[in-house]
């Protein structure tokens, strides 16, 4: 029994994501709009571009090799497993084995790269310059995110997603300053994740493919924040239907709000310059850093 | 069982010298030599698989010839199962790849054969003479591979000076008036001092064949000055064995180690991670790119290496495995990626007749599997799952999570700026392998004589698939390669074992619990994959058609540029933020002229302040490590 609800938490779960991402982008696009005091577009005009794209035979530059069609469905398919492990309403889904935060953090890593490299791929100047400024910033971002990881590990004595968020919900992560640092670092990390320039060679399905991606992107880490700092309401593994409709409540409200001041911070700090972004991603290690100094020694007081 | 096994790998080894002599002398047959060696080292291989899965404790040799009393001793145990078996797979790939390439040469064809057999020497010694003669027939063999100049010097002197170091580390540890085999070592400990300094003397010795800093800067030129063979047997062959003989030294024959021996391997390795990181992701070049990629695997070993000590030096056995496994799974990831990498590397260099990344470009098209050979072995390189790099990176964040805690900051500062070096160094392994792939196999060709490159013959694609294959087995079941190679190695270094922590589907620093599950997780991703080209193709559409590349609106290129203008293609610059400002452009020579001088230094100056505000993020950082490391130092907690 206990497999079989593992299972279809798992199945619901993965439906929640496919069908939240694309409208989550729609709801950040309108809201930063409005922010703005323009009109926006409607909420679900990104599953419109999607649809009208998908079915658009794409235009490949003719020095582009076959890395152009391959590389986006392997950033897609990468951050669709990033998104199915990481827990919404309840825990204990049947792939949370597998959800190990540090493979998490490398399977963004890996969608990362192969965006980058589909963007060097037409030989463009551009297609080089987006690479080499998302790699760069990536070298400023990926150690703040692993010493986050990093540190949460050491409280929690374990590195898998699910472990961490119920001993987070039991409030057990002890100190709590390294947490909320932790947390804090996290959070420089999501707002400094600017949607990332486009890429001109990419068109039609191959196009759609990203723009998913992108939409994936911002869901793992609204998830990832919700469920590592605020797991208010998310249900225990083996909880009944009621604590999973709880949870389904508390996962919508907090990604709401999450989306709502995601969509703030990106209207108040505007379209930061690649250096601002560098500077706050920055930050974020030496938060982080300082999250793992206090973990540390806290640990070795306690 | 394991006594007729390692007699048959010491006849193997002479019959590799001698396959080497036979070249030496009649160099026509270089090819008939090369594909005997490749057997040779596959047998060789076989042999060692064999002992490993026989699971015997350790067999001694002792060789009838030598001094009087200084007899040479062979030993066969777990651990040098285990490095032979690796330095024998990588052996024969390179045996195979030299005949193909190398089949009109008429010189060198003793180089590899006898380097072989130097290092299988090295590696199944039982005391210091041998294993001295060892390296030092090795360094010779590689320097007739070489080509002739300053760098095969340097190689040269680097293999004698360890096979000195290694020798008087010995000569240190072993009890006064006995012969210094290992068994001698093991009966009688030595004294603290005599350890200490013979653990820093073999640190020194076999840190400087491995490319340690501070002693690293002969090993990425040496790379690249050589041909394919000798360089990926540097690369995959010389600096694996060098560490694995370092872990017997500090691990099993200096007796108790003291707290201060962790560090030294540990900040050794964190610089040594870092600087080949970064090297690898500003490298002009794409062989000294793939030689520093290879050379931050060699600073996570070190890095591994002084896991094994702290865990030692507390006692923690359960820790000590992990931090064993973690460095023989970067071992062994160095030398099968690492030799791949490199051999790919090598080829490109030969079809495109350049080793500069920006005369490099669009070889996808025109070497398809020599590209994907360098994908896999860079990716394999890489911090990125499901790479055998990954796996091993996790193991080592685990090790340094469960790394003992003492009371204080200073304690906590040395673990958390080890775990911030794998950090960086992770993230530093993503952007080089993306501006390796992009600069140099993807895009449009720079010049005419790129799109004339071609993929190397039948048997070197077929050997370089093989290793890619053996690469992605490590990645994607290396819970299974660390039980059948590693295990028994880690039992007799440690006195415990992975256990129920490594299995064929995950990886995990507790046993039952959950960890990381390489080949459950490639398959998830295979999986959405596989759903998305699926309902790609339901729809129907054609395959994409065609069209020039976008410039942005500016005109095409004149009909003299058919690749279009070199100059709008990204040659790998801006990867990484500058740290220090780059010098403006003033050429004149103004050292007579007092006026133009200060000229120049305030133009330099004004520069620099405009490039001021790029540097606040570092000198956060710093300033932060200062902080830090005072408040350590005044003793607060």
């Amino acid at each position: 029994m206990s497999i079989l609800a593992a299972l279809l938490a798992q199945g619901i779960h993965i439906v929640l994501m496919v069908l939240t991402a694309p409208t989550l982008a729609g709801v950040l696009a309108a809201t930063e709009a409005r922010l703005d005091g323009r009109h926006g577009p409607p909420v679900l005009q990104v599953w419109r571009d999607l649809a009208r794209l998908a079915r658009k035979r794409p235009l490949l530059a003719q020095s582009a090799s076959s890395m152009t069609p391959f590389a986006p469905v392997v950033r897609l398919a990468a951050t669709t497993a990033a998104a199915a492990l990481v827990p919404s309403f309840t825990l204990g889904m049947a792939l949370s084995p597998l959800a190990d935060l540090l493979a998490i953090v490398a399977l963004l890593g890996v969608a990362r790269a192969a965006a980058a490299l589909t963007a060097m791929d037409a030989g463009t100047a551009k297609g080089g310059i987006v690479a080499a400024s998302s790699m760069r910033l990536a070298l400023f971002g990926e150690p703040a995110l692993l010493l986050a990881v990093f540190t949460l590990a050491l409280l929690a004595g374990t590195s898998n997603l699910d472990l961490i968020v119920s001993l987070q919900r039991e409030g057990m992560m002890q100190p709590a300053a390294a947490s909320a640092l932790a947390a804090a670092a996290l959070v420089a990390v999501t707002i400094s994740r600017s949607r990332d320039a486009a890429d001109p060679e990419l068109s039609g399905g191959t196009l759609a493919v990203t723009g998913l991606a992108d939409a994936f992107g911002v869901l793992v880490w609204l998830n990832l924040l919700s469920a590592l700092f605020l797991p208010i309401g998310i249900a225990e593994a083996g909880g009944g239907l009621v604590a999973w409709l709880v949870g389904l409540a508390a996962w919508l409200a907090k990604l709401t709000v999450l989306a709502l001041a995601l969509a703030a911070c990106r209207r108040t700090f505007g379209r930061h310059r690649p250096r601002a972004t560098a500077e706050l991603l920055a930050v974020a290690g030496l938060l982080a850093l300082i999250a793992v100094v206090f973990a540390l020694s806290s640990a070795s007081s306690a | 069982m394991s006594d007729p096994i390692l007699a048959a790998l010491a006849v193997l080894l002479v019959a590799l010298f001698g396959l080497g002599v036979l070249g030496a002398v009649v160099p026509r047959i270089k090819g008939a030599v090369d594909l005997g060696c490749a057997g040779l080292a596959g047998f060789g291989g076989m042999l060692a698989l064999l002992a490993l899965a026989a699971g015997n404790p350790s067999t001694t040799l002792e060789l009838p010839f030598g001094p009087a009393d200084q007899a040479m001793h062979l030993a066969l145990d777990p651990l040098a199962a285990g490095l032979l078996c690796l330095l024998f797979i990588a052996g024969a790939a390179i045996a195979v790849i030299a005949e193909a390439t190398e089949r009109k040469a008429t010189t060198g064809g003793a180089g590899l054969p006898i380097s072989l057999a130097g290092l299988g020497l090295a590696v199944l010694a039982a005391d210091a003479v041998t294993l001295a003669i060892g390296f030092s027939v090795a360094g010779a063999a590689l320097w007739t591979c070489a080509q002739p100049g300053r760098a095969r010097t340097i190689q040269l002197v680097v293999m004698l000076f360890a096979a000195a170091g290694l020798f008087v580390a010995l000569a240190l540890l072993s009890p006064s008036g006995a012969a210094s085999t290992f068994e001698a070592i093991r009966a009688t400990p030595p004294d603290p001092w005599r350890a200490g300094a013979g653990f820093v003397c073999a640190l020194a010795a076999a840190g400087a064949l491995a490319g340690l800093v501070p002693l690293h800067a002969w090993l990425v030129p040496a790379a690249c000055d050589s041909p394919p063979p000798a360089t990926a047997m540097l690369c995959g062959g010389v600096v694996p064995i060098a560490h694995g003989i370092l872990l017997r030294i500090a691990a099993e024959l200096t007796g108790p180690a003291p707290l201060w021996w962790a560090l030294l391997p540990l900040a050794l390795g964190a610089a040594t991670a870092l600087v080949g990181g970064w090297q690898a992701a500003r490298a002009t070049e794409l062989d000294s790119a793939v030689a520093a990629i290879s050379h931050r695997q060699t600073g996570l070993a070190a890095m591994a290496l002084g896991l094994v000590l702290l865990a030692k030096a507390a006692d923690l056995p359960d820790l000590a495995a992990l931090a064993v496994a973690a460095m023989l799974l970067l071992l062994a990831t160095q030398a099968v990626c690492g030799t791949l990498a490199t051999l790919a590397a090598a080829f490109i260099r030969n079809g495109a007749g350049t080793r500069r990344l920006d005369r490099l470009g669009g070889l996808g098209h025109f070497m398809p599997l020599t590209t994907i050979a360098l994908l896999a072995g860079v990716f394999g390189l890489a911090a990125l799952p499901p790479a055998a790099g990954f796996a091993s990176v996790y193991l080592l964040f685990q090790a340094i999570l469960s790394a003992p805690r003492a009371t204080g900051l200073a304690p906590s500062l040395v673990l958390a700026g080890a775990a911030l070096v794998l950090a960086l160094t992770a993230a530093l392994s993503g952007t080089a392998l993306v501006r390796l792939v992009g600069v140099a196999c993807l895009g449009r060709p720079r010049t005419p004589r790129a799109t004339a490159a071609q993929d190397p013959p039948r048997p070197v694609r077929a050997a370089l698939l093989t290793l890619a294959g053996v690469s992605a087995m490590l990645g994607l079941v290396p819970g299974s390669v660390l039980r059948l190679l590693a295990d028994p190695a880690i039992r007799q270094l440690t006195g415990a074992d992975l256990g129920g922590r490594a299995g064929l589907l995950q990886l995990s620093a507790v046993t039952d619990a959950p960890g990381y599950a390489p080949l459950p997780l490639a398959a998830l991703v295979a999986l959405c994959g596989g759903m998305v080209v699926w309902l790609q193709r339901r729809r129907g559409l054609p395959p994409g058609e065609a069209v020039p590349a976008w410039q942005d609106g500016f005109a095409p290129p004149p009909a003299w540029m058919p690749f279009g203008d070199p100059l709008t293609q990204a040659t790998g610059v801006g990867f990484l933020p500058d740290l220090v400002p780059p010098r403006p452009l003033i050429r004149l020579d103004v050292r007579r002229l007092p006026s133009l001088r200060i000229a120049r230094r305030r133009a330099y100056l004004r520069h620099a302040a405009r490039h001021l505000p790029q540097q606040v993020p570092l000198a956060l950082l710093v300033l932060l490590a200062l902080v830090l490391t005072l408040l350590a130092g005044m003793g607060a907690t």
